[in-house]
């Protein structure tokens, strides 16, 4: 019995092997990648996988001082290989878990996203919660960018995708619904654009994060304008529109009101339009008023409820033309009507579902109902005071 | 060895333990039929609440006896040896099963470099100590570790709930009937079968009124867990991710984060988890030894518990060595050889102790 004892205690000090892992890695020898691109050079049939990167930890005794980045590219058949060839040129373990964000260059996007979505979901270090961009052009050149505010890159990315929820007009979304919406047949999707630009008054060119890019039976097959991803962010689904936040600038009369509105509802149901089984899509919204550019009465409530009406008008007709330019110019699924038909309408779906992209989705008929309603209309109800119209 | 009986609260917590271990791990009833996937899950928790009433009959036919000894008593020493060592078999895959599933969760998703071998030895090392430690240890130990999972448990589901989209179990009942059963097989295979385990402790539990309370609430408990686990990870990851995902839920999970910046809790989910799938590895480790002792008629089982701990090992070592072969156990095998022990033996058993207490019931009528 106590030979057993001796055995078990033994064999449990064994337990410290734990520590033995060669899993273990010090702070100091670890690089943080933030940010990573992946490109691809027809000619000689590589990848180009370029990291951004912050050293983990400093010897320097003042840790205030802004760490430097390490922007590096190596080449290779696959992903993979690029991206070990990497290793040859930096001098710590490079470490991917705090990267928030992949950007694909063009040459990649157009060519095929299967690798890349592949190696990003297979990739245990690679979070699903980051974010997947597609570059106008090199991302290489995107990469090597200095930030408009001296600060990270990466940073400064991150803070324009928090930003996305105050305009609306640029959609980054994450690896995991990429991977989501790309191994779906019947639609593609919607991400983030960055690309660069002369700002106004500006001396160099700096990196924009505005409009989309469509994806498309696996790769890049459209840039999406800036008011088409407005239009997609209130469309699809609820978790790019429950926090958006957009300025529309509503004619009514012989004025033009501006308006900052935000998504509260909504919905679709499969109705008839004109003798065809269509999908009738209802947005409500809610608006503030956010500057009038002549005089409005706006304590009157008819003149309210009018105003209210413009703006419905007007949405409905945005919202409408982004649709149809989804639909008959794109011939893409970019809101997800296919999902919503396999999930509540599963017996029309089985029989559609053959000829969705190519016959069914590009005439089917949509129609949009925008309810927007002003509960508030700012800290001042007119300029001067209220008179008589 | 001096037998410590557990209460039945201590039991079922012991039981949902058991069964949850790592349930959601790979949810590969829910790959099959996706939307429908709540028809299995609740058609292996009926079946197995029906398991559960009739291993319970076994047990009240035989106050006191444990399951070994009830099976060589109906079915002679030589034939119910025989039975005894089938229940090994089974017992002996489900444990190389939840061995080899959480070296491959660890190699895979967190220690990529580590030997599997490695973790496996070291989770052996603690389960069989933890298992020679006996039936009271383990239920304590359950009972400590139960408050934490379901807390944190409830606390991710708040968060991945915030998610989910739309319904993840829509459209219903668009599956054919055969594959629902089929689904339906792999659910009960894994994890509900495993009730046909505890059934070796019965005898170790002070108020046998109380048996079917405590097993029907640990299988209820658990088929909500599987459940609530399956929708939040559909609903989370989205249909398609969620079938490319190798440990969906755990993927669901990887997703949670408490405000903008504090992320990667999911390594304290990992904790938990690891610790219910090594209450898994114990108690099969446990009633096996309980049952090699009854086969050899040894008197004391604690010098048994080091050298089940290495036929685990060294059969974990030589089986399932990639990911494929053990899926392939999950939805080809196990749903099929689980019948044997956890159905077709038991109602053998039932039929044969029915039977016997009929002519019994006749005889006493003649006699009177």
């Amino acid at each position: 019995m106590k030979m057993i004892k001796r055995s078990i205690a033994l064999l449990l000090s064994m337990a410290m092997l734990a520590g033995c892992s060669s899993d273990i890695r010090e702070i100091s020898d670890i690089a943080l990648v933030m940010l990573t691109s992946i490109d691809y050079n027809e000619k000689k049939q590589e990848y180009i996988f370029t990291v951004n990167c912050l050293e983990a930890s400093t010897n320097s005794s003042d840790s205030s001082e802004r760490k430097s980045e390490w922007i590096a590219s190596a080449s290779g058949k696959s992903i993979f290989e690029a991206a070990r060839n990497l290793r040859s040129r930096a001098g710590k373990i490079l470490v991917w878990q705090h990267d928030k964000f992949f950007l694909i260059g063009e040459s990649a996007a157009r060519r095929s996203f299967y690798e890349v979505v592949d190696f990003l979901t297979r990739t245990r270090e690679i979070r699903l919660s980051s974010f997947l961009i597609v570059g106008e052009g090199p991302a290489l050149e995107l990469m090597r960018m200095r930030a408009e505010t001296g600060d990270l890159v990466s940073n400064e990315i991150l803070g324009r995708i928090k930003n996305e929820q105050l305009w609306g007009k640029s959609l980054s979304i994450t690896i995991k619904d990429v991977v989501n919406y790309y191994t779906n047949p019947y639609r593609g999707f919607v991400t983030g654009k960055l690309s660069k630009s002369m700002p106004i008054g500006g001396t160099r060119e700096v990196i924009f994060l505005s409009g989309g890019s469509v994806i498309k039976e696996g790769k890049l097959s459209n840039w999406l304008t800036k008011e088409d991803t407005l239009s997609i962010h209130i469309l699809v689904d609820k978790k790019y529109w429950r926090h958006l936040e957009f300025a529309e600038y509503v004619p009514y009369k012989s004025l033009n009101v501006g308006l900052r509105l935000h998504v509260n509802k909504r919905s679709m149901k499969l109705v008839h339009i004109n003798g065809k089984q269509g999908i009738d899509i209802h947005i409500g919204l809610t608006g503030t008023i956010a500057s009038l550019d002549n005089h409005l009465n706006l304590a009157d409530p008819v003149k309210l409820r009018e105003l209210e009406n413009a703006a419905n008008r007007y949405m409905e007709r945005k919202l409408k033309k982004s649709l149809n330019r989804f639909q008959q110019v794109m011939k893409t699924d970019i809101i997800g009507f296919s999902d919503y038909l396999r999930h509540y309408h599963p017996y029309l779906w089985r029989k559609i579902s053959a000829h969705w992209v190519t016959e069914v989705y590009p005439s089917m008929p949509t129609r949009v109902h925008v309810d927007v309603s002003i509960p508030t209309i700012g800290m001042s109800e007119v300029l001067g005071g209220s008179k008589d119209d | 060895m001096n037998v410590e009986k557990i209460t039945p609260f201590q039991f079922g917590c012991m039981c949902f333990a058991f069964m949850s271990g790592f349930s959601t791990l790979y949810l590969l009833e829910a790959k099959l039929i996706m939307h429908d996937v709540w028809i299995a899950i609740i058609a292996a928790t009926i079946a197995t609440l029906f398991l559960v009433q009739l291993l319970v009959y076994i047990q009240r036919q035989f106050a006191d006896m444990n399951l070994s000894d009830i099976i060589i008593t109906v079915f002679g020493n030589w034939v119910g040896k025989l039975v005894l060592c089938l229940y090994l078999l089974g017992m002996t895959g489900l444990g190389v099963l939840s061995l080899r599933s959480i070296s491959l969760f660890y190699t895979t998703a967190i220690l990529p470099n580590t030997s599997p071998g490695l973790i496996m030895a070291i989770v052996l090392l603690v389960t069989t100590y933890a298992a020679y430690l006996g039936l009271s240890s383990i239920s304590r130990a359950a009972l400590v570790i139960l408050p934490f999972f379901a807390v944190a448990m409830l606390v991710i589901s708040v968060f991945i709930f915030d998610d989910v989209e739309s319904n993840p179990f829509m459209p219903q009942f668009q599956n054919a009937l055969p594959l629902i059963v089929y689904s339906s097989m792999i659910s009960f295979g894994f994890p509900f079968g495993k009730t046909s385990v505890f059934a070796f402790v019965f005898s170790e539990i002070t108020n046998q009124k109380k048996l079917v309370k405590s097993c029907t609430t640990a299988a209820i408990f658990s088929c909500v867990y599987l459940l609530m686990s399956t929708y939040l990870a559909i609903g989370c990851l989205g249909e398609y991710m969620f079938k490319t995902a190798a440990f969906p839920f755990f993927s669901s999970i990887q997703l949670v984060k408490f405000g903008e910046n504090i992320e990667r809790i999911e390594i304290m989910i990992i904790g938990i988890w690891t610790i219910l799938t090594l209450f898994e590895i114990i108690i099969v480790q446990y009633c096996f030894v309980k049952i090699v002792g009854r086969i050899f008629g040894a008197k004391n089982l604690s010098s048994l518990y080091l050298p089940v701990g290495a036929i685990f090992f060294a059969v974990s070592m030589k089986s399932f060595d990639n990911p494929a072969k053990l899926v392939a156990y999950d939805v080809k095998i196990l749903p099929f050889s689980i019948i044997l022990p956890s159905i077709i033996l038991p109602l053998i058993l039932g039929c044969i102790l029915w039977v016997k207490k009929s002519r019994k019931n006749q005889m006493d009528i003649q006699n009177s």
